[in-house]
C-alpha cells in the first residue's frame, strides 16, 4: 500500500510520549472563512492508487461540503529516496502558516506521510485534528491515536488474492513478488512470508527487494511456465530510483507472458487481471465524508471507521484472455470490465469507448492538476528549491485552469464524435465512398491529434522538473502561455492585445518556468479585473527586444497595487488577494533571477498595473537556430 | 421534397466539418460560416431554415449575435453549442427563444433531433409569418378614415356612437364599415376582431 519505515515508526512512538501534555482546543469556527485543510501527500504525482483517491476525495469533498473548503496538497517523502529529508519540509509546512492561522485540519494520504506526521506532530500543528488516510492499518496499530485524530485506514488480505490466483490457474507454482526494494519492501516481505507460510507445499515465492528495475524486468521476461507476477506497491527500486505504477505495470505486461496479479482497484486496466480489489473511489469517499464530519464540529475520537478490506471481484476481460482464464473460472457475480466491442456492428458504442477514454483522460489530468509537490524552504534560494517551489506554485495556478482543459477538450471530441456519427449513418444507407471515408478518418485523427496536443500542453505545467538551459523562443513562451489561457480570458470577456515581434527572440533558461512567470502575471492581472466593468477589461501583452533584452509586459486596467503592499509585493505570502498563498510573485521574481532577468511592477497613470519581465538575449550565444526549442 | 438548409457558425475548422459532415448524412442542405459577421452579412429577414450556434466565437459572442438578428428581424430558430455551459447563458438564450442549448461534445442524435425542432419550428413561424403579412397587406388598403372607423368598431362601439364620435353621419358610417369588411376581407365582427389582434392593431391606442 505504501512506503514505510520501521525507523521512522519508532520515532512516531517516542514523539507521541512528548505530545500527551499538548492541550486540545476548540479551533476557531467562522462561517464566512473557508476552511483550510492541508494533505500531506506519501507520494509524488504518478501513482495511480495515490492519484486515483485523491482525486475522489477531492470531488467528493467538494460536492459534500457544506462551507468553503481550500486544500493544500503537500509531498512529505520525496520520490526516489528512500529517506526524506524531513527537516526542510517541516519548516516549510510552518513558514506556509506563520502570521496565519493554522489549518483546520490535517490530512495524511498513505503510510509515509502518516509516519511522518505522527513523528513531528508535536511540531506539525498539535491541535490541529488528523485524519490519517488510506494508510495500511498494520501502520498504525502500535500506537494509540490521540483524541484529535482518527482515521479511514485499508486492511488487505493478500491472501485471499492468493486465493483468487489459485482458483483461476489452479497449476499455478511460482509467485513472482515485485515489492519494489527498501524499507518498506523489507515490511512487506517481513509480513507475507509469515501470512503465507500455509502455501509452502503448492507455490514457490521469489522475492526482488534487491534487483534493480532492469534487473526486474529481465527476470520478468524469464519466467518460468506457471509463474504469475504479484505486484505489491509502486516504489523504488535498489537504485533509488522511483516511478509510478503505470509505467511498471505497462512494462511488465508488455515483456512478461506470465499474468499480473495485485490488490488495488486503481491498478485494473493498466495490466493487473483482477480479483477481489481494494475500492479507490470508496476510500476518496469515506475520507471526504471524515472530513466534513470533523469541520461540522464531530470529535476525530469519536469517528470510528472500520478499515476497508477488499471488495467484490472485479476484472479485466483483455488480460483475461491473454492470460487464457475461462469466464466459468470466475467466483460468481464477478463484475468483468474492458470488454472489447467490434467494430461497425457497435460503431456508436466504440465512439462512445473513446469518448470515455478522452474523457477519462481529461478527469486523469483534471486529477493531476490538483497535485502536489514541494519540501520547500519559504526563502527560494538555490536551483534545485527554486525548481521545487515553482512545481508547487505551478501546480496551485494550473489547477485554477482546470475548467480550460474540459473546453478546450470538448471541439476536437465533438469533431470526432460528429465525423464517426456521419460515418455510421452513411456506411448504413450505402453512401459512403472511399473518399469520403478517408476524409472522415482524416479528421478524426486530426481532432485526436489537437486533443493530444491540449493534454500535453498541460501535462508539461505540471510536471516535475530540474530548470534547464536551453536556448527558447519568447515568441513560443508567450504562444503557449496564451493557449492555456485563452479559455480564462475569453470567459472573463477580457479583450487580449498582444504586441509579438516579427522575428525570433532567442533567450536561454527553461520554457516551463518562463510559461508559468506569464500565467502568474495574467492570473493576477484578470483577478485585479474582477471588478472591473466588462466593456473596460484589457490586457496589453507586449513583448519588445531590445539591444540586449527581451521585455515583456503586462499591462491591466484593474485596481492597481494597493499602497499597502508597496515594497514588499514580492515577498513571500503577501497577497492582496482573497484566495492564493500569496506565493506565486515571490516565485515569479525568483524565476526571472535565475534567468539573469528582472521582475518590475509599478503602476498605471491611468489606472491599473503593468509587470514588467526582462531577460537577457542570448542570441550571440546560441550557435544555431536549429537547436532553438518550440514545444 | 427540398431540403431544408441548417446554417452551422462556428470558427473551429475541424469542429465545424464535423458538424456538416453529420447534417450532411442526416440529409440536410448545409452553409456554414467561420465568423458572426460572415454569418450576418449573408442572412436576411427572407433566410429559410435553422442555425447550429456556437456560443465563443472570435469576433462576436453567439449569444450577442441572437440579439442582433433579433433586432434585424431575422426570425431563424437557433440551436446553441457550446464547449462550457454557463447556467446564466442557457436560460438568457432560451429566454430569447433558442431551441436548445447543447454542451460540446454534443451527440449526433441529440443534434440532429433539436435540428428537427428547430426547422419545424421555421416551418410553423414562416406560415404564421405569411398568415400575417397577407393580412398585414390586406389592412394597408384600409383609407385613413377607415383605419379610424376601425378603430372604433373594435371598441364594440354601435354604428350610431362612432358617428356621434367622428361628427359624422351614421349613413356614412354603414359605408366605411362596409368598405372596411370588403377590405379585410371578412364578414364578421368575430373575423375582424380576430384579424386585428393578429396584425398586433391596439384598440385602445
Amino acid at each position: 500500500m505504501s512506503l514505510f519505515t520501521a525507523r521512522r515508526f519508532r520515532n512516531a512512538l517516542a514523539s507521541t510520549l512528548l505530545l500527551l501534555l499538548a492541550p486540545v482546543s476548540d479551533a476557531a469556527q467562522s462561517d464566512d472563512v473557508a476552511r483550510q485543510v492541508l494533505v500531506l501527500q506519501s507520494m509524488d504525482r504518478g501513482s495511480l492508487v495515490f492519484d486515483g483517491i485523491t482525486a475522489n476525495f477531492r470531488a467528493s469533498l467538494q460536492s459534500r461540503a457544506g462551507t468553503r473548503v481550500t486544500l493544500l496538497d503537500f509531498v512529505v517523502a520525496p520520490a526516489g529516496l528512500n529517506e526524506a529529508p524531513e527537516q526542510p519540509v517541516i519548516n516549510f509546512l510552518q513558514s506556509l502558516y506563520a502570521d496565519r492561522n493554522p489549518p483546520d485540519l490535517i490530512v495524511t494520504m498513505g503510510g509515509p506521510a502518516a509516519a511522518f506526521t505522527r513523528t513531528h506532530r508535536q511540531r506539525l500543528f498539535p491541535q490541529t485534528p488528523v485524519l490519517f488516510g488510506a494508510v495500511e492499518e498494520r501502520f498504525l496499530r502500535d500506537a494509540a491515536l490521540k483524541e484529535n485524530e482518527t482515521s479511514v485506514a485499508v486492511s488487505i488480505d493478500y491472501t485471499k488474492l492468493i486465493d483468487d490466483i489459485l482458483a483461476l490457474l489452479p497449476a499455478t507454482r511460482n509467485v513472482f513478488m515485485v515489492t519494489g526494494s527498501g524499507p518498506l519492501s523489507a515490511f512487506w516481505r517481513a509480513e507475507l512470508e509469515r501470512n503465507f507460510k500455509r502455501y509452502d507445499n503448492r507455490l514457490t515465492f521469489t522475492w526482488t527487494d534487491d534487483l534493480s528495475y532492469d534487473q526486474l524486468l529481465e527476470r520478468a521476461v524469464a519466467l518460468p511456465p506457471r509463474s504469475v507476477i504479484f505486484y505489491i506497491t509502486a516504489g523504488t527500486f535498489a537504485t533509488g530510483s522511483w516511478q509510478g505504477e503505470g509505467r511498471t505495470l505497462a512494462d511488465l505486461s508488455t515483456r512478461s507472458n506470465a499474468p499480473i496479479f495485485g490488490a488495488q482497484g486503481a491498478w485494473l486496466g493498466s495490466g493487473i487481471v483482477g480479483g477481489h480489489l481494494l475500492d479507490v473511489e470508496d476510500l476518496g469517499t469515506t475520507m471526504a465524508d471524515v472530513v466534513v464530519r470533523i469541520i461540522n464540529g464531530e470529535s476525530p475520537a469519536d469517528i470510528k471507521i472500520q478499515p476497508r478490506s477488499l471488495g467484490a471481484a472485479t476484472f479485466d476481460a483483455r488480460q483475461l484472455r491473454r492470460a487464457n482464464i475461462s469466464e466459468a473460472r470466475l467466483p460468481p457475480g464477478s463484475d468483468i470490465r474492458f470488454r472489447p466491442p467490434s467494430l461497425w456492428r457497435d460503431y456508436r458504442e466504440e465512439t462512445l469507448g473513446l469518448l470515455g477514454a478522452l474523457s477519462l483522460q481529461a478527469l486523469l489530468i483534471i486529477g493531476l492538476l490538483y497535485q502536489r509537490r514541494a519540501r520547500q524552504r519559504a526563502e527560494v534560494e538555490s536551483r534545485q528549491s527554486l525548481a521545487l517551489a515553482a512545481d508547487a506554485n505551478r501546480r496551485v495556478t494550473m489547477s485554477a485552469l482546470a475548467g480550460s482543459i474540459a473546453h478546450e477538450l470538448s471541439q476536437p471530441l465533438n469533431s470526432i464524435l460528429h465525423n464517426s456519427q456521419a460515418g455510421k449513418m452513411l456506411v448504413a444507407s450505402n453512401r459512403a465512398t472511399p473518399d469520403t471515408l478517408r476524409d472522415i478518418l482524416s479528421d478524426i485523427h486530426a481532432a485526436d491529434v489537437r486533443a493530444t496536443q491540449i493534454v500535453e500542453r498541460h501535462r508539461l505545467m505540471l510536471k516535475a522538473r530540474q530548470v534547464d538551459e536551453k536556448p527558447i523562443d519568447i515568441q513560443s513562451v508567450v504562444r503557449e502561455t496564451l493557449a492555456l489561457m485563452s479559455h480564462d480570458t475569453n470567459a472573463r470577456q477580457i479583450k487580449l492585445d498582444v504586441t509579438l515581434p516579427t522575428d525570433p527572440c532567442v533567450v536561454t533558461g527553461d520554457q516551463v518556468l518562463l510559461q508559468q512567470v506569464l500565467v502568474n502575471l495574467l492570473m493576477n492581472a484578470i483577478e485585479a479585473m474582477a471588478n472591473t466593468p466588462a466593456a473596460s477589461r484589457r490586457i496589453a501583452l507586449q513583448c519588445e527586444v531590445r539591444q540586449n533584452d527581451a521585455v515583456i509586459s503586462v499591462r491591466d486596467s484593474g485596481t492597481g497595487l494597493p499602497a499597502t503592499v508597496d515594497g514588499q509585493l514580492f515577498e513571500p505570502f503577501v497577497t492582496t488577494k482573497t484566495s492564493g498563498m500569496g506565493i506565486g510573485l515571490t516565485i515569479a521574481r525568483s524565476i526571472a533571477e535565475a534567468h539573469r532577468g528582472t521582475l518590475d511592477a509599478r503602476n498605471n497613470p491611468d489606472g491599473g498595473a503593468t509587470f514588467t519581465l526582462t531577460l537577457p538575449r542570448s542570441e550571440a550565444r546560441s550557435t544555431s537556430a536549429g537547436r532553438v526549442e518550440s514545444p | 421534397m427540398i431540403a431544408q438548409t441548417v446554417h452551422v457558425v462556428d470558427d473551429d475548422e475541424l469542429a465545424r466539418r464535423g458538424t456538416e459532415r453529420l447534417l450532411l448524412a442526416a440529409g440536410f442542405d448545409v452553409r456554414t460560416y467561420a465568423s458572426a459577421l460572415e454569418f450576418f452579412s449573408a442572412v436576411d429577414a427572407e433566410t429559410r431554415g435553422c442555425i447550429v450556434l456556437d456560443v465563443r466565437l472570435p469576433d462576436q459572442n453567439g449569444l450577442d449575435l441572437q440579439v442582433a438578428l433579433a433586432e434585424r428581424d431575422v426570425p431563424l430558430p437557433i440551436v446553441f453549442m457550446t464547449g462550457h455551459a454557463a447556467i446564466p447563458d442557457s436560460v438568457r438564450a432560451i429566454q430569447r427563444g433558442a431551441v436548445d442549448f447543447l454542451t460540446k461534445p454534443v451527440d449526433g442524435d441529440v443534434l440532429l433531433a433539436a435540428v428537427s425542432r428547430a426547422l419545424e419550428q421555421d416551418a410553423a413561424s414562416r406560415v404564421a409569418r405569411a398568415h400575417r403579412q397577407n393580412l398585414r397587406s390586406r389592412y394597408d388598403r384600409l383609407s385613413p378614415r377607415e383605419r379610424e372607423v376601425f378603430l372604433h368598431l373594435l371598441r364594440g362601439q354601435l354604428n350610431k356612437q362612432v358617428a356621434a364620435d367622428l361628427q359624422i353621419t351614421e349613413r356614412t358610417i354603414k359605408l366605411h364599415r362596409a368598405n372596411i369588411f370588403q377590405k379585410l376581407e371578412v364578414t364578421s365582427m368575430v373575423e375582424l376582431a380576430r384579424l386585428a389582434i393578429d396584425i398586433g392593431v391596439d384598440p385602445t391606442a
